[in-house]
Order: C-alpha cells, then sequence, then structure tokens
C-alpha cells in the first residue's frame, strides 16, 4: 500500500535519511525504531509532505505521491499525527476535530466519524468546548489522533505519540491504536519506545544512519539478542 | 491649562475615540498579518492612506461617493493580495524579519506610486452626512466622527463572525496557530496568509475611507497612520486582534485628553512615550498573552 523506495531528505547541506527503502501493506501495522537522531521524525515529515524529498520515491496504491503538498497527500489518505502533537492553541477540542475534516464535504460521514472518534477517546467528549492548548500532554496526544483520524486516512502515520504523555496514559493510547489495527486501518508507528511499539505492531523496522538496518516479524525483532543490544537498548 | 469643563472634555473624548477607532482598525490589520506570518507590515499605514487618496479621486471624477468608495476597497484589498504575491510569496524562507523588510520596501514603493498618480495635494470628500453634528444634550460632535466609531464596531463584528462561524475563518485561526500543523489537515497556509493580507488591507481600508472626511488625506500621512496604528497594537497586545482595536481606542482617548489638557503639540508623543512604556513593562501588550518560545 505504502512503498517508500530510495527516500532521501534532510536538512540544509545534510541528508538525514540515505536511501530508505520500506513497505506497509493494507492493514499492517509498521513499527519504525531507531535511536533519537535516527531519521525518524525525518521519515514521517517527508512522507506527509513537510520537507521535501531529494530523491527517491513515495507512492500510495501506486501513485507516486512524491512531489505532492502535504494537502494532497491527506487527501490520497497519508495522514500524519505529528511529533510533539501539535494541537491547534485557541480552537477547541471541537473545532480541532472539525479542522480535522478541513478536505472533506460529506457532512454526515464527517458527524459519523466525529462520534466514532469520540467513543475511541471519551475524555475528548468531555471537554469539547475546551481550549486544546489546557488539555493535558495525554489528551492532547489523543486529540491529535482523533484529529487526523477525522480526515478519514488510508495510511495513518504516528510520530512518537508516547512523547510527553503520561506511562499510565501511553497505555491507554497505545491501546488504542491497537484497536485501530485490528480494525484494519494501515499505520506506521515511529516510536522510541520500542517496546510498546513491538506490542502493537505486526512487524518493525530499524531505522539506523538514515536507511534501515533491521526489517522483521515483531516477534523476532523482540527476541533477537543482537538486535536489541544494537538498536533498541537492551 | 483651560479651566475644568465637563462638556468640552466629554466632546473631546468622544473625538478622541474616533481617532482612536481608526488607530484601532489599521491596528487590526498589523495584528492579523503578524498572526500570520510573525512579521510587522509597514505596508499598514499606506493602504490607510491609499484608501482615502483613491475615494477622492474617484469623487473628483464625479464618480458617486458610494461607488469610490467601494472602488476604493476593491482596490485596497486588491493591492495587499498583490503585495503578498510579489513581495511575499516569492520569498523562499519568508523569515518574520524578512518579510517586515520586504513590507518597508513596498511601503515606500505604495507612497510613491500614489504620489505620481495623484499628486501631492491634500484630497478629501464629504462625510455620509456632511458636515452635520449630532447633539446630545450640551454635548455636540461631528456626525462623521460616529460614523467612524460605527465602521470600526461593524468591521470587527463581522471578522469575529468570520472567524468564530466559518469554515474559513475556522482555517485562518488554524494556520495563525500552527502552520505546519495547518498544512497536515489540509489547509492551503499559503493562501490563507494571502487572505490575511486582503483582510488586513481591507481594515486598513475602512479605515482610511471614513477618516478622509475629517481630516483630508495626502500620500504622505500613511506613515504617521501606519505609526499609530503599530502603537495600538503593541498597547493592545499584537498577536490579538480585538486587543489592537482596544490599544487603538485607549490610545486616541489619551491623545485627545492629553493634548486638551497639557498641549496639541503634544498630540503625537502620546503614541511615541505608550509605545515605549509598553516595550518596557507589557511587552505582550496590555490584553495579549504571554506567549513562550515553542520548542
Amino acid at each position: 500500500m505504502l512503498e517508500i523506495d530510495g527516500l532521501r531528505a534532510g536538512y540544509g547541506t545534510a541528508d538525514v535519511l540515505r536511501g530508505l527503502d520500506l513497505r506497509v501493506h493494507a492493514a499492517e501495522c509498521v513499527c519504525l525504531l531507531g535511536a533519537n537522531g535516527a531519521g525518524k521524525t525525518t521519515t514521517m515529515r517527508a512522507l506527509a509532505g513537510l520537507l521535501p524529498a531529494r530523491g527517491g520515491t513515495i507512492r500510495l496504491d501506486g501513485r507516486d505521491v512524491t512531489r505532492l503538498g502535504p494537502d494532497e497527500r491527506l487527501a490520497a489518505g497519508l495522514a500524519l499525527v505529528p511529533e510533539g502533537r501539535r494541537v491547534f492553541a485557541g480552537l477547541s477540542v471541537v473545532e480541532n476535530l472539525a479542522i480535522g475534516a478541513y478536505l472533506r464535504a460529506d457532512r454526515v460521514a464527517i458527524s459519523r466519524d466525529r462520534e466514532r472518534v469520540l467513543a475511541l477517546f471519551p475524555r475528548l467528549a468531555e471537554r469539547l468546548s475546551q481550549d486544546a492548548s489546557t488539555l493535558s500532554g495525554g489528551e492532547q496526544q489523543m486529540l491529535a489522533i482523533a484529529r487526523a483520524l477525522m480526515s478519514a486516512p488510508r495510511v495513518l502515520l504516528l510520530d512518537e505519540p508516547s512523547m510527553g504523555v503520561a506511562p499510565i496514559v501511553v497505555r491507554d493510547i497505545f491501546r488504542t491504536i491497537a484497536g485501530l489495527a485490528k480494525d484494519g486501518l494501515t499505520i506506521l508507528l515511529a516510536e522510541q519506545n520500542a517496546r510498546m511499539a513491538l506490542k502493537v505492531a505486526s512487524s518493525g523496522a530499524v531505522l539506523s544512519e538514515g536507511a534501515i538496518a533491521v526489517r522483521g516479524e515483531s516477534t523476532h525483532l523482540r527476541a533477537d539478542p543482537s538486535v536489541r543490544e544494537a538498536y533498541l537498548g537492551a | 491649562m483651560p479651566a475644568f469643563d465637563a462638556t468640552a472634555l466629554i466632546q473631546v473624548l468622544i473625538g478622541g475615540i474616533g481617532n482612536g477607532a481608526v488607530y484601532g482598525l489599521v491596528g487590526l490589520g498589523f495584528s492579523l498579518i503578524y498572526r500570520s506570518t510573525g512579521a510587522v507590515n509597514f505596508a499598514q499605514g499606506e493602504w490607510v492612506m491609499l484608501a482615502g487618496m483613491a475615494a477622492a479621486a474617484g469623487f473628483t471624477a464625479r464618480w458617486p461617493l458610494p461607488v469610490a468608495a467601494a472602488a476604493a476597497l476593491v482596490l485596497v484589498a486588491a493591492v495587499g493580495v498583490l503585495s503578498y504575491q510579489i513581495g511575499v510569496r516569492r520569498l523562499r524562507d519568508p523569515a518574520p524579519l524578512l518579510v517586515t523588510m520586504v513590507s518597508i520596501g513596498i511601503a515606500i514603493f505604495t507612497k510613491g506610486v500614489v504620489m505620481v498618480t495623484l499628486g501631492k495635494n491634500p484630497n478629501g470628500y464629504p462625510g455620509v452626512f456632511g458636515d452635520a453634528l449630532v447633539r446630545m444634550g450640551a454635548v455636540s460632535v461631528p456626525a462623521q466622527t460616529l460614523i467612524v466609531i460605527a465602521a470600526c464596531l461593524a468591521f470587527v463584528a463581522a471578522l469575529h463572525l468570520l472567524f468564530a462561524r466559518s469554515r474559513i475563518g475556522l482555517a485562518l485561526r488554524a494556520s495563525a496557530a500552527d502552520a505546519d500543523a495547518a498544512a497536515l489537515v489540509g489547509i492551503p497556509v499559503r493562501r490563507m496568509v494571502m487572505f490575511s493580507f486582503a483582510l488586513a488591507a481591507a481594515a486598513g481600508a475602512v479605515a482610511g475611507l471614513v477618516v478622509t472626511p475629517l481630516t483630508l488625506i495626502s500620500y504622505d500621512q500613511g506613515t504617521m497612520l501606519g505609526f499609530k496604528g503599530f502603537s495600538a497594537a503593541m498597547l493592545g497586545g499584537i498577536a490579538s486582534p480585538l486587543g489592537a482595536v482596544a490599544g487603538g481606542i485607549v490610545l486616541g482617548a489619551l491623545e485627545a485628553v492629553s493634548s486638551y489638557q497639557i498641549s496639541s503639540r503634544f498630540k503625537d508623543a502620546v503614541a511615541f512615550i505608550l509605545f515605549l512604556l509598553v516595550l518596557f513593562a507589557r511587552p505582550h501588550g496590555l490584553f495579549g498573552r504571554r506567549t513562550g518560545e515553542r520548542v
């Protein structure tokens, strides 16, 4: 479904990604692991169109989206929940959800999806008129995921959903992600917390020095001591 | 110093609030562009001047006044869009300082073009009710002053509705809050910045259209109007459009009272002094929230 070939991207004169290849099949949940600075966020930003690709191709269902802007990629079905949540301050929870469906016109389906995401995150339903910036870190993460789901994506990109979130809430959020995966949503999850990520993802890829170093089933990656020592920090 | 006279003071105050409404509209323009680009748009005052000059030219050419005013409003909004398209959109990295510097260029250019095409003489046209005075008890004020205040309030109300109720208003607020996140939900962020330029220019144009019957306008008045508007925005908090309007009204009232009680020569200094006081004491403005740097 999502095919990435030889992707190169970076900032200034330095390439962070130096030829990244990755396949995510339909209804698959893949986690992208790697140390701090390995290029996880760069990968996510390049996939969402926030950062131009310097080389390689990104295809969604065979369609080349490498040169498309973020809005066109979203329309094609690629939605990113960015690192650090980035909910809209000054907009209420319900406005944040409404703006998530900015590109859609089907009112009936939008309000059905809103009910659906609020059922997924009941804590948001209690805070509909609250300014998004006053939510806790965990609630903001839920809102960021809910906002992305409001675009009715075909592939959901999640960048470090555990960052800055209380551990007990992280478990909640990962349970929800696992539920989305089980319902057949295609997910690429970049995460530093390898243990949690490998639990929800069916397979994983380890990013090192701007390319995929190891790719395999989650159970295999969890069990492989060399992988654990080299990339996952014990 | 004149003896205390309540009637005169109220009259002066209403006049000051009228000026303040103009500063507030100009400040609103500063605020809109600041929110969408982080830049201070030095062309804002020139847009005020351009609206007055263009409407006066239309009036001189015997156009009906409403037609001349509407044409001037459309022209200035178009100039706002054009300024964005030519000056800002092409920048590879539209950093706030760069956009601010570009806006200085746009200001000088606009002023020059107006001087060459419409001349150096002050121009004007009659107000909606001519020079009529409205009497409320012992107080009488020019009807046009009340028109100025009403126009300011109407513009603010319309803008509030746009931001609170419409899809594009929501998208404008989202883009101002976080441009990257806005792009991720599919908002065409550049078009929103362009739209902010159009709205800011329209705010300036409304100010110019209603103030010209009171003061006349000439090509070189934009700079001072811009500075007053900027002071208003700084006073109220440049990140808050409503704060900018409130700041303008406070500034106008203080100006009027101080020039009445102390000396009219002191009038323009009030804005400078307030501006400095705000920078020293409350850089985020009277009504603005302190904003931290996001990491």
